[in-house]
This record gives structure tokens, sequence and C-alpha cells, in this order.
């Protein structure tokens, strides 16, 4: 079954069959021929980024999964639709054809409303072809389950001629490889009653005319019910007892019901059956007679109806493979369409996929946060631009600024249009260009685990560390506020170390959001790194944080800020910007203490955003224009802002 | 595995020492026996009927009043009414446990002595379908394998979605084999995960079933080799098995040197609701299997 070579797979395939065995599994007819898969076939994302990335899942479980992609994308008009689109989430496409095919077919329909439309009516009825097929092979599939299944198969044809108005390759293979199966459709129909019963049991789940005996039998127990009326309307008449019924329980069957208050006038050839509370109820051998013949011919129905349901049944499953084979279509047909309908729907746009280091947008947005924000009416998103190119560089994009700013944010939203430009999904931008992706890394928030005895630094590092093993020049590297779990300078020499790796060694595309200001300073060495910051505006009434990234480091973290906005009490704010301006000072003193012997990388650990403004002043002064007194003014103020 | 169930048959003895077992509780131990991992849930008349330690466990987990067979109260004993069990048995799967239906299979009104009784289901959260069960949602069964030694170490991986038929199988190899497999099962994310011993039953066997060739003893011999490298790998489950309540009883890398790689490598296998070790019940009764 295609495992020729996979050795340990295919022993935990057989181990697997041996366990359903073992457990007394029964009807394993639907089950698909065993595929191989490759991991690597696909672009590569790790179980830490799909929970990271909330792809398919929220982050925090019990949380409500709007918060997923998976949530936002799921325009799905069928379950074969729904699970496609998870199982693509967690395995994007890494081969560009494959993509282009998608993408052309999405554009097609995302360009013709009424086309889309027709093909998403289409599906309307379409139930859950697979599982019915699963139900029907573990024998839990009832009449009513097969008629779901006939209706679903009814509405293939309809699908099949949606499918092929269209003209793109991907539409016309799909169009042509549908199977309708028409036959299967007939089968049932012609099999099963219109409107059956739920259980086979009650009889009557097959359609007349489709076995003779049984169309007899249901004759014969009909005339019977006849009879049982016309014996009742006679006894009637003939006791003078206007109530007397003709009445059938599973314990006594057929019987008499004469109410107490009339007993006196029973006819004596009545033998008495059983004794109510307020009821006699009686029997005679004509009745007896005709309860047999009922029962007789029902319960010889009932047989008949069980054998020829299994009939079809076994029918249904020998054509397993086919029905499988067209759900997994209709998924593909499904999800295409559901592309359609948000491209067209939300404005989204077809991204340029190509063989490159490049992932540039131009005016993106977060397509969950959006939704959310849409929702909520909590405003528009702010969208924002991104232009990494690995070879060319810049390859590594730094960025600083506040919390709550939107670095977080932003680098998600580059990961997540990936992952939707490479499932063939257009994007939530106004336009895009994307190299191919082998594989995203994540390095975001703090995902502690106590419980595990594992530290929030020790998560960090371990996962850093896998993505520093294994990157290539083709990934896409997310790091947010790495090395913050420690001791500053341990954290800040390690991400210093990351980044300079990222950028040097691996030259995957790379973002990396810090507080670490002095890491900004790296521009100045690694030529294919750039800053970028995310914008406030201080106010008098504090600051205002506009969510736009733009060119350049942060002046500064605005930690005590965004404190200050989460509500600390007052005092310890105003405490915090003393302590803040202590080891400001502390800091300078190391400077002024770096011996000009140390290598310059030390140095530049060192420097803070006090320091570095009076570089920043002493490199922008005009010393040829400056007097003497001019000097010692500038000198003594410096000192002064030093002190402060 | 045994362990548990010689338990069972010690406090049993222990509880009836004047009497012998009654033909009952002797079918009883006698599935119990080949299902010792298994809550048994035997079919009496109307009811499913649990017995001592799976009574006990069961009561406290579902709220059931527990009572005793005898008089002495020494078997304890609980039950529910068989039409409404689907109820009770979901929500024992969901919580991770393995179910074994012991059901009767004569007529009572045809038989004069005791009706036979025999297992003829085993439910579990891999293979019994959740009628809950989102139309998103997959309800994986994963297998693990591995073969070989050294850098020629190789991790199988098989996944079965019962409820649409899907199965495919993939392997993992040299040195980020391991990791890269935890890494799947953490993004696949199955109900339930089988690994291990039965695995050695598997590997002469597999090739019957045209999954691929046949294994020979050398495979077969190494990895009977290896075995111990790969408990103190940190096999999943081959500590934690005893999450579900049920004992584990196999050891596994307990040990202080063995700790530490357990949660490193279990990190991405939160979600599994069951971890079966085949060695016990299944590996055992190996012999005709397969074909």
């Amino acid at each position: 079954m295609g495992l020729g070579g996979h050795e340990a797979a295919s022993v935990a395939a057989g181990a697997l069959l041996h366990y359903m065995r073992a457990t007394k599994q029964g009807g394993l007819e639907h089950v698909d021929g065993l595929r191989f898969y490759e991991r690597s076939s696909c672009l590569e994302l790790d179980a830490v980024s799909v929970r990271n990335l909330e792809l398919v899942e929220p982050l925090f479980s019990g949380e409500s999964a709007q918060t997923t992609l998976f949530y936002t994308l799921d325009a799905c008009c069928t379950p074969m639709g729904k699970r496609l689109l998870r199982a693509s989430l967690l395995r994007p496409v890494s081969e560009l054809g494959e993509i282009e095919a998608r993408l052309a077919a999405v554009g097609e329909a995302a360009a013709d409303l009424r086309r889309r439309e027709g093909l998403r009516r289409a599906m309307d009825g379409v139930l859950d072809l697979e599982r019915l097929l699963g139900r029907v092979a573990m024998d839990s599939a009832g009449p009513r389950e097969v008629m779901a299944l006939a209706g679903t198969l009814g509405c293939l044809p309809g699908l099949v001629a949606a499918v092929r108005v269209f003209e793109r390759a991907r539409w016309r293979e799909l169009g042509e490889s549908v199977d309708p199966l028409t036959d299967l459709h007939e089968l049932i129909v012609r099999t099963i009653a219109e409107e059956p019963p739920v259980s086979l049991g009650d009889g009557g789940a097959i359609r007349e005319g489709v076995d003779a005996e049984l169309d007899e039998l249901r004759e014969l127990s009909r005339s019977g019910r006849q009879a049982l009326v016309a014996i009742e309307e006679r006894e009637r008449a003939r006791t003078g007892i206007g109530s007397l019924k003709v009445r059938f329980n599973s314990v006594f069957g057929y019987y008499l019901e004469v109410t107490k208050a009339n007993a006196k006038a029973v006819p004596a050839d009545y033998e008495r059956k059983q004794t109510l509370v307020n009821a006699e109820r009686f029997t005679t051998p004509e009745l007896k007679d005709y309860e047999t013949k009922i029962l007789t011919a029902q319960e010889r129905s009932g047989e008949i109806e069980r054998r020829l349901f299994a009939e079809l049944r076994r029918q249904l499953l020998d054509a397993a493979g086919r029905i499988r084979e067209t759900a997994r279509r209709v998924a593909e047909i499904d999800l295409l369409g559901c592309f359609a309908h948000l491209a067209a729907m939300r404005g989204w746009v077809r991204p340029q996929v190509e063989v490159s280091g490049v992932l540039e947008f131009a005016q993106a947005r977060h397509p969950v946060v959006e939704r959310r924000l849409e929702e909520s009416g909590g405003g528009r998103f702010v969208p924002n631009s991104v232009h990494l190119d690995a070879e060319a560089g810049p390859a590594v994009l730094l960025i600083t600024g506040p919390n709550m700013g939107g670095k977080s944010t932003y680098l998600r939203m580059a990961a997540l249009l990936v992952v939707m430009a490479q499932m063939g999904c257009f994007v939530p931008a106004e336009r895009m260009r994307l190299g191919l992706v082998d594989r995203i890394y994540t390095r975001i928030g703090a995902s502690d685990n106590v419980a595990r005895g594992r530290s929030t630094f020790m998560v960090e590092m371990t996962e850093t560390a896998a993505i520093l093993n294994t990157a290539t020049a083709r990934s896409l590297v997310l790091l947010d506020e790495m090395g913050r779990g420690t001791a500053t300078y341990d954290g800040l020499s390690l991400a210093w170390a990351t980044v300079e790796h990222l950028h040097d060694r691996i030259g995957a595309r790379t973002l990396f959001a810090t507080h670490y200001h002095e890491l900004t300073l790296l521009s100045e060495r690694l030529a294919r790194l750039t800053n970028l910051r995310v914008t406030v505006k201080e106010t008098a009434a504090g600051i205002v944080f506009l969510h736009t990234v733009e060119a350049g480091p942060a002046s500064k973290s605005y930690g005590i800020e965004v404190a200050r906005l989460a509500g600390l009490p007052g005092g310890v704010i105003a405490r915090a910007r003393e302590v803040l301006k202590v080891h400001e000072r502390a800091e300078t003193q190391q400077v002024r203490e770096a011996s000009p012997e140390r290598t310059p990388q030390m140095q530049m650990t060192m420097f803070t955003p006090l320091s570095q403004r009076i570089v920043d002043r002493l490199s922008e002064l005009d010393v040829d224009g400056l007097t003497p007194r001019d000097a010692l003014n500038l000198l003594a103020e410096l000192q002064r802002e030093l002190k402060a | 595995m045994g362990a548990v169930f010689w338990r069972f048959l010690l406090m049993a003895i222990e509880t009836t020492t004047e009497t012998t077992l009654t033909p009952v509780m002797r079918q009883y131990f006698a599935a119990k026996e080949q299902y010792p991992d298994c809550l048994m849930f035997c079919r009496i008349g109307d009811f499913y009927e649990l017995f001592y330690e799976d009574a006990i466990l069961v009561s406290r987990v579902l709220q059931l009043t527990l009572t005793a067979r005898d008089r002495e109260k020494k078997q304890p004993m609980c039950g529910v009414p068989y039409h409404a069990a689907e109820g009770y048995l979901q929500k024992l799967l969901r919580m991770g446990y393995k179910i074994a239906l012991c059901e009767q299979m004569e007529d009572p009104k045809q038989t004069k002595t005791i009706v036979r009784r025999e297992v003829t289901r085993v439910l579990t959260p891999g293979t019994a379908l959740d009628p809950t069960l989102g139309a998103e949602q997959s309800n994986y069964l994963a297998s693990v394998a591995v073969l070989g030694a050294g850098s020629a170490r190789a991790w199988g991986l098989a996944l079965l979605d019962l409820s649409t038929g899907e199965f495919r199988a993939t392997e993992f190899g040299g040195a980020e084999g391991w990791a890269t497999l935890v890494d799947e099962l953490g993004r696949v994310r199955p109900v339930e995960l089988l690994y291990g011993g039965a695995l050695l039953g598997g590997l002469g066997t597999s090739g019957r079933l045209g999954l691929g060739r046949e294994n020979g003893r050398a495979s077969h011999d190494a990895h009977l080799s290896d075995g111990k490298a790969v408990a103190k790998m940190g096999h999943p489950g081959s500590g934690v098995a005893s999450g579900s309540g049920i004992a584990s009883g196999s050891g596994g890398a307990s040990g202080s040197e063995g700790a530490f790689e357990v949660e490193e490598t279990s990190a991405g296998l939160d979600g599994i609701r069951t971890k079966t070790a085949l060695d016990g019940a299944l590996a055992g009764r190996d012999g005709a299997g397969w074909a």
C-alpha cells in the first residue's frame, strides 16, 4: 500500500490495525488505503508555532475560538471543506505550481459573483459524506442516515455542473474528476422509502415495489388491520358497547378492551385476558387468528427489510473508495470556493508568489484582529507594510517601541499572511510579494510551564535553540522579546548573539521585536539589518499608540507610561521614575569606565538612551563653528544632564 | 498491566474466603484477565455492572451509588441501566478511560444454566465515535513504532481517524527524529496514542498485511535490545499512562536520569487522552493475530 521501504511507518500502521482487531472494532470498510506522507513536503510549522499563531485553536484553552485563523477563514459550506481547511492550515503548500494553480482558481471565482454563488449554493444540501460513510461501515447508520447520504449524492451532479462553468485548469481538473455517483444515488432512492423510519426495526424502511414478497406481506398485514377495524365495528354493534376497542400491546398482543361499567354486557364467547383498574381485556379465537397472521407477516417482512438493507449497505461499502475519492474532491472545491468568497467579500488580493528571498507587503492587515475589530465595532485596523529580502536585504527587521504598541501583532500578521498565501488564499493587503517559505519559526510570548517544572526562560531557550539549529535561508523567523526571561545583561547578550547568528550564518528572513534598545546599534554593523519602531504620540495626558510601524529605532520604551495606563499606584510610578534615573546614571558610569581596548561590540551593549542622546549631541556638533565659551557651556550642560 | 489484575484477584479472594466465586464472578474475572487495563462493563440483566476497583473508581467519577454484591459488603459494585449507558460511556471516554463491554452471548430465556458472557467490544477515545465531535475536528488514533538503533533509528507514526476513514503514516529519522515525532504529535493532537511493546510482535507480521516487506529477525532483535534506550529517552506514556487513573504498572522512566527527558519530550502531548502501552494485554495474545 505504498509504504515500500518505510519500515517504521509500516510497523506503526500494522500495530494500529492489530489494535483495531484486538479491541474488536468491526466495520473498517470505509478506512482509506494507507498513504505515506512527508512532513517536509509542505510549509513546515512546528507545534509551538501552530499554538502561538493560533491557527486552529486559541492559545488558552477555554477561550473563544474566534481568535483563531481557522474561525476567520471558515466560510466553507461542507464539513469536508472545514476539515480540509483545518488540515491545510497545519500543512500549507510549499510547491509553487500547486499554489499558483489554487490562486488562479480562486481568482477566477472571486471575480465572478454569479458563478461563485452558483457554486456555493450547489453545496447547500451536501452533508458529511465521509462520516455518513463511516456510520454505514460501522453499521450504526439507520434508514434515515442512508437517505441523508442519498440526499447528498443527489447534489453532486449539480455541483459538477457548477464547477464546470469555470475555466481555470484546477476547476477543469476537479470538474472532470469528480465522480457524481449517480448510480449509488439511484440505488438508495430505489431501495429506501421516501420518509423512512428512524430505526430499521420500526418497519417500512424499504420502498414499495422493491421486493414482491415484502409487498405481499405488507398487503397482508394491512388487510389484517382493516379486518380488525371491521371486527371492532361488528363487536360494538353486537354487544351494544360503544366504547369497545381493539388494541395492541407487545405483551398481550391484540385484545378487546371494555370498561368496567360495561363488563356485564360482554358475551360468553369472550375469553378474559387481563383485568385493569377500570377496564377488562378479552380475546376471541377469531382475533387470535388474525393476530397470528399479522404478527407472522410483520416478522417475515422485518426479516426481508433487514436483508435488503444489509444488501444495500454491502453495495454502498463496495463503493466506499469511490465515495471517499468524491468526498476529497468536494472538500477541495469547497475550500477554493471559500477562499474566493473571502477574497471577494473582504477585498483581499492575490499574492505574488515566487522562488526568492523576498517577503513584502503593503498596507497589510491582521485578518483575525481586523475581523474582531469589525465585529465589536472597535474601529479600523491600522495597516502596515513589511519589506524583507533575504538576499539583497534587509533580511532582519529589528522592531522596538513600547508595549501595547503593536509589535506582536505586526509579527503575527507577517506569519499569518505567509501561511494564507501558501494555502492558496488571497490576503488582506494592498499587495503582497512572497518568496516561498520552507518553515516558519516562532518564539512568541511566554509559555510558562510551572507544572512541568520548566521555567519561562528554559522554554524560551529550548525554542530558540531549535530555531538556530534548523532554520534555513528560506525560513521565516519571528522572535518576540527574546531574552527577557532572565537577568538584563544575560538576556541582552543572548539576544545580541542570536541576531548576529541569524544575520550572518542563517540569513533567514527575521522579524525581531525587542525592548533592548541597545540592539538597535547593530544596524551600524550588520548590513542587512534595519531598525523599525512602532509609533507613539506623547501628549499632555500621556501616550497614544498609533499602531503604525516606521523606519528607525525607538527613542525609549515607555514602560513606565504603559504601567501608568494599566493603573499602577501613583506612588509606585513616581518612585519607578526615580529608580530609572539612578540606573541610567549608573550605566553612564560604566560607559565611561569602558576602556578603549575593549571591543567596540562590548561598549555598545552598555549604551542606553540617555548616553545615546549625549553621544548624538556630540556627534551632531559642528566643532569648527563653536566658540571656546560655547564649548564650555555645552560641557557644563551635558554634565548637568548626567547628574540630573 | 498484569499487576492490576492480580490485585483484583487478591481482593476477590480475600473477600470470599469462606465461599468460592459465583459463576458470574468467574466469568467476570476471566474477562478482566483478558482486558486488565479496561473498565469492565459486565452486562447482567438490564444493567451494566462494575466490580471492585472499577466500581469504586466509576462510582466516584460518575457520582453513582456504590453498593455491594454480597451481604458482607466486601465486593464493591455499581451499575448503570443498559439503555442509558451511552451517556456514561461517553463521559468516561472523554476522561480518557478505556472500556470493555462484556455482553450476554445467549438469550437467558433459552438457557437453563448461566448465560455465556464475552467481551464484544473495547471502547477507547480513538475508536469510539464521540457524537459531539465537531464537523471540523478530527479524532485521530495514533501509533508510534521505533526501529533500528543509533543513527539508523527511525520513528514510525501512523494516524487513523475512524470517523472519516483517513489513514496515513510517516516516519522520521536522524538526530532530530524523536523531537520531530513529538512535534508532529503535538500538531496532529491525537486523542489516543499506541506505543511500545506489541510493536515487537508486529514486526514479524506486518508483511502479511501488505504494509511493507517482511521484517527479518535481525531488526526484531535490534528493537529488543533497543528497548531500554527507548525507555530512557522518555517514551511518552512509559511513566504517565496512569494519568487516566488506571495504573500502568509498567514502570518506565521513573529513574532520576530519565525523568527530565520525559518532561522534555512529552511537552507536546498534553491533549492526548489515552496512552496505551501495547505490550501487556495485546502482545500476549498475538499468536494468531493478523491474518
